[in-house]
């Protein structure tokens, strides 16, 4: 029974059923299990591949299986790269004509794909339960993913199939038997790692693992991840052995689940990108509202509303906080000076109507609240422009629960010429979070009682 | 309490779970099991926005501005035409239905033509916007409309004018809402009520008639209540063990306990473990809607969604909205992908991936067409993670499943999510209408 704690390396996961690596010195290396089984694979006759005999637990699983390998010599010469059961039963992926080619239950392909250039590749085969499945004949999700660590490119290729039949013979990797016909290494190619994983695992995963790792993101926000869900079967003991006491996974699952319908308040891309001018400022355009907000000239109005940005959302009971990304463009079509901008992006508790304009405010029950993240910046940019917001704000309710988002602009913000300057708006995005600094975070119910 | 919630689901114990991050010295209180169970019965905490019509950016409304005398021209909309502005399709949340809230400004006018030498005439100024709502749970499926009702603008020669002064516009917002959206015989029949608690699908159409100036109309899910069966030994996402001392019938029963015989699945352990379960597989975020409308003046004529076109080139990957952008950049204006709250065990981006990506996994229903040549929509949140989309011959919903790659942090740029196409140089012209991504645990 392995012991082995369970870390984020690539090797200690719970799913991995196999993990070899270090092929390209030698296949003795390869066959090495450095994952929790430390379950050896057998070298092959001719040492030109390596392969289970009758995986009958360990590796004798169709779906959800991923499985791995990284290749530093690719050769397009008709070959192996794993071999799964006797002839009627196999899975198979192989090289044939130039072409990848995954098999299931025989000798029928159904992900044909051409071999990439790069001389270093990396090839996932995944199956999955299909989300979408209309029965037996479409119960299997396969995807296969290449990617030419040489150039930099990924491609993947998805097909439905009918569930498969289990094999019960060898499972051989790098030949289709254990005597090493066809094998991928005679044909000129070379395999540093295998991974074997028996969950479906997504490409990022794998990128994390082999490609290159992203650093550590900055955050204020509470996080609640899943744990273990209860029917996961990691392979080592009984299902759910793990998780202690029923209840007290149940009790800590509590917690997590009760977050996660937060999302996005406004996930726009606009399709109306229309250019606003400088010159609207002046202009009696209806659909703008000027607010009193100062900026360059003392007393002058620069930030304004406009309906285009504006929108009512409901809140998440346990969000305090927006995160605010704006994707615009702002520039100077009389010359190349640069000039200042600014945006705003708000949260109100109601519409805020402040009386101006032709009829009575229609909402005077609740007095107004708001909140908002702002940046100025010089600019005199092509299209389609920039990002230029990522920030977070309060979230500012009112009485339906519901908050008032919109986004305002300042043309000229310091008064600096009389260019035609323009703005176009892109994209807005409002995701809701709950942000650690402004307190403790709700642990009760929907109502955000504390405990 | 707010009107939008006349039955929301509150718990009343416990507080806190059973198991905590506990700092030093802290006070403990220890709660019994039926507490967890208790609070497992109120999950559906959901205010999902499920489907919206917004200007989109655009500087006008498709209405006409009210300056031309409706007797002589064929300006205005049509009296009787709905104008379909979007369609999304979503799971909702286990306990939840829908309701409706609309900001917007008094309507513009309405015209028929009453034939003769009449010719064209004012019908006044108003609008409507309707969803129609199909709730759908397997092979049963049930259909429902609701209305809201615009009053019209009194401005103008003939009423109906667009305000002129600066600010007008926002002084004029109206707001309405639609309380509750339910499934027809919902509240009276709890057959119906178990049908559509648990699974339900729901297609959400959006139309508008009139003259309307919508600023921001949403349809979004509100807890309500969770029927059940108490001999159902399905898979729940509630647990269903409420029994007394409840301030409310949170979970209701279909009939009454039925002595040595009565087999009741709503409580112990293993249901406790099973409706953790599905509650960690079907709850999530809602990703996005969006539905093209081009808000061009001349919309209203048209009378319907005006698709987002995207003609042919080479087959590079080009951006939908600007085929000046080609292929992904996360610098390119888009979506976001805000599924940090839903990371899945199974994708655990914690222990996976060393807390520094995620990926959620979703369903992506488009509704697209093109012309001649086989033409592909590809959804693509980072480099490495897309969802592609063959555009059909004649418009279609296609379904198609996968990951995308999320943010790790509600409050992280990451996860920005391109519609990016690939339309053959031969004429092609591929069109989109509308796109639903769903959370798909």
């Amino acid at each position: 029974m392995p012991t082995r704690e369970q870390t984020t390396d690539p090797e200690d996961r719970a799913c991995i059923r196999f993990y070899g690596e270090d092929g390209a010195t030698s296949l003795a290396n390869l066959a090495v299990d450095i994952g929790q089984y430390e379950t050896d694979l057998t070298v092959g006759a001719g040492t030109d591949c390596v392969y289970a005999a009758s995986p009958a637990t360990r590796l004798n699983i169709g779906v959800p299986r991923t499985i791995a390998l990284q290749i530093t010599t690719v050769t397009t010469t008709d070959s192996v790269l794993w071999n799964h059961g006797a002839t009627t039963e196999r899975d198979r992926l192989r090289v044939e004509a130039s072409n990848y080619e995954y098999a299931i239950g025989g000798t029928t392909a159904v992900i044909t794909a051409p071999v990439p250039a790069g001389t270093s590749q990396i090839l996932v085969l995944r199956s999955e339960p299909n989300p979408g499945t209309t029965g037996a004949s479409d119960a299997v999700k396969a995807t296969l993913e290449i990617y030419d660590v040489t150039n930099s490119v990924l491609t993947r290729y998805t097909v439905d199939h009918p569930e498969r039949v289990q094999p019960t013979a060898d499972f051989v990797f790098l030949a289709v038997a254990s005597d090493g016909t066809n094998s991928y290494i005679d044909a000129g190619g070379e395999c540093e790692a295998i991974r074997f994983s028996s969950r479906a695992v997504p490409f990022t995963e794998i990128a994390q693992d082999w490609i290159a790792s992203l650093s550590d993101p900055t955050t204020a926000a509470k996080l609640q991840r899943q744990g273990m869900a209860v029917t996961e079967d990691s392979g080592i003991g009984d299902v759910a052995e793990f998780h202690g006491a029923a209840i007290q996974h149940c009790a800590a699952e509590l917690r997590h689940t009760q977050w996660r319908t937060m999302g996005t308040l406004a996930n726009w891309r606009l399709r109306n990108v229309s250019t606003y001018l400088e010159s609207s400022h002046t202009a009696t355009a209806g659909r703008e509202k000027i607010m009193l907000a100062p900026g360059g000239n003392l007393g002058v109005p620069k930030y304004r509303l406009h309906l285009a940005w504006f929108g009512v959302f409901p809140v998440h009971p346990f969000a305090n906080s927006l995160w605010a990304e704006i994707h615009v463009r702002c520039f100077n079509s009389t010359d190349a000076d640069l000039r200042t901008f600014g945006f705003r992006v708000y949260s109100f508790n109601r519409i805020p109507i402040v009386g101006a304009g032709d009829d009575e405010p229609g909402d005077g029950g609740e007095p107004l609240e708001y909140a908002y993240a702002q940046v100025t910046f010089t600019s005199d940019e092509a299209a389609p422009g920039t990002w230029r917001m990522q920030k977070k704000l309060p979230i500012m309710v009112g009485q339906h629960g519901k908050t008032y988002v919109g986004l305002a602009y300042a043309h000229d913000l310091l008064d600096e010429g009389t260019e035609s300057l323009q703005i176009t708006v892109r994209a807005i995005h409002t995701v809701q979070f709950f942000d650690t600094t402004l307190g403790v975070p709700p642990s009760g119910g929907p109502t955000g009682e504390a405990g | 309490m707010p009107a939008e919630y006349p039955r929301v689901i509150v718990p009343d114990e416990p507080k806190t779970a059973s198991v905590v991050a506990v700092a030093p010295n802290s006070t403990l209180r220890l709660d019994p099991n039926r507490k967890v169970w208790r609070a497992q019965d109120s999950q559906t905490c959901s205010h999902r926005v499920l489907a919206e019509y917004h200007l989109d950016g655009s500087n006008s409304w498709p209405v006409p501005t009210g300056t031309v005398d409706p007797t002589t021209a064929d300006a205005y909309p049509e009296l009787n035409t709905w104008r379909t502005v979007a369609v999304h399709h979503a799971r909702l949340t286990p306990g939840c239905v829908l309701s409706m809230h609309c900001i917007y400004c008094p309507a513009g006018l309405t015209q028929l033509n009453a034939g003769g030498i009449i010719g064209w005439i004012s019908k006044g100024a108003w609008a409507h916007l309707r969803a129609t709502v199909t709730w759908t749970n397997g092979a049963s499926s049930v259909t429902t409309e609701h209305t809201i009702s615009m009053e019209g603008s009194l401005k103008g020669d003939w009423g109906g004018a667009e305000n002129t002064a600066a600010s007008s516009d926002w002084s004029s917002l109206k707001e309405q809402t639609i309380a509750l959206m339910v499934p027809t015989d919902f509240d009276t029949d709890p057959a119906t009520a178990v049908l559509y608690s648990e699974w339900t699908e729901v297609e959400i159409e959006l139309e508008v008639r009139g003259g309307e100036r919508i600023v921001h109309a949403i349809v979004h899910e509100v807890p309500y209540v969770h029927w059940q069966d108490h001999d159902d030994a399905g898979l729940l996402t509630v647990h269903g063990a409420a029994t007394g001392n409840l301030d409310k019938p949170r979970m209701p029963q279909t009939k009454a306990r039925d002595g040595a015989t009565f087999d009741d699945n709503r409580k112990g352990t293993r249901r406790a473990l099973q409706a953790m379960q599905r509650q960690g597989e079907r709850l999530g975020p809602r990703i996005l809607q969006w539905a093209a409308n081009s808000h061009a003046t001349t919309a209203w004529s048209i009378g319907d969604q005006s698709p987002l076109g995207v003609s042919g080139s080479a087959t590079a990957l080009r951006n939908a909205f600007d085929t000046s952008l080609s292929g992904y950049n996360e610098a390119h204006p888009g979506w976001i992908v805000a599924g940090s709250m839903a990371q899945l065990h199974r994708l655990n981006g914690e222990m996976f991936m060393r807390g520094r990506a995620a990926v959620v996994p979703v369903r992506v229903i488009v509704d697209c067409a093109r012309t001649t040549t086989s033409s592909t929509l590809r959804l693509q949140s980072s480099a490495f993670e897309w969802i592609d989309i063959t555009i059909p011959a004649s418009r279609d919903e296609v379904v198609a499943y996968g990951y995308l790659a999320s943010q790790v942090y509600g409050d992280q740029f990451r996860g920005i999510l391109l519609p990016l196409c690939t339309v053959p140089n031969d004429g092609t012209v591929a069109s989109l209408y509308n796109i639903s991504v769903d959370f798909w645990g």
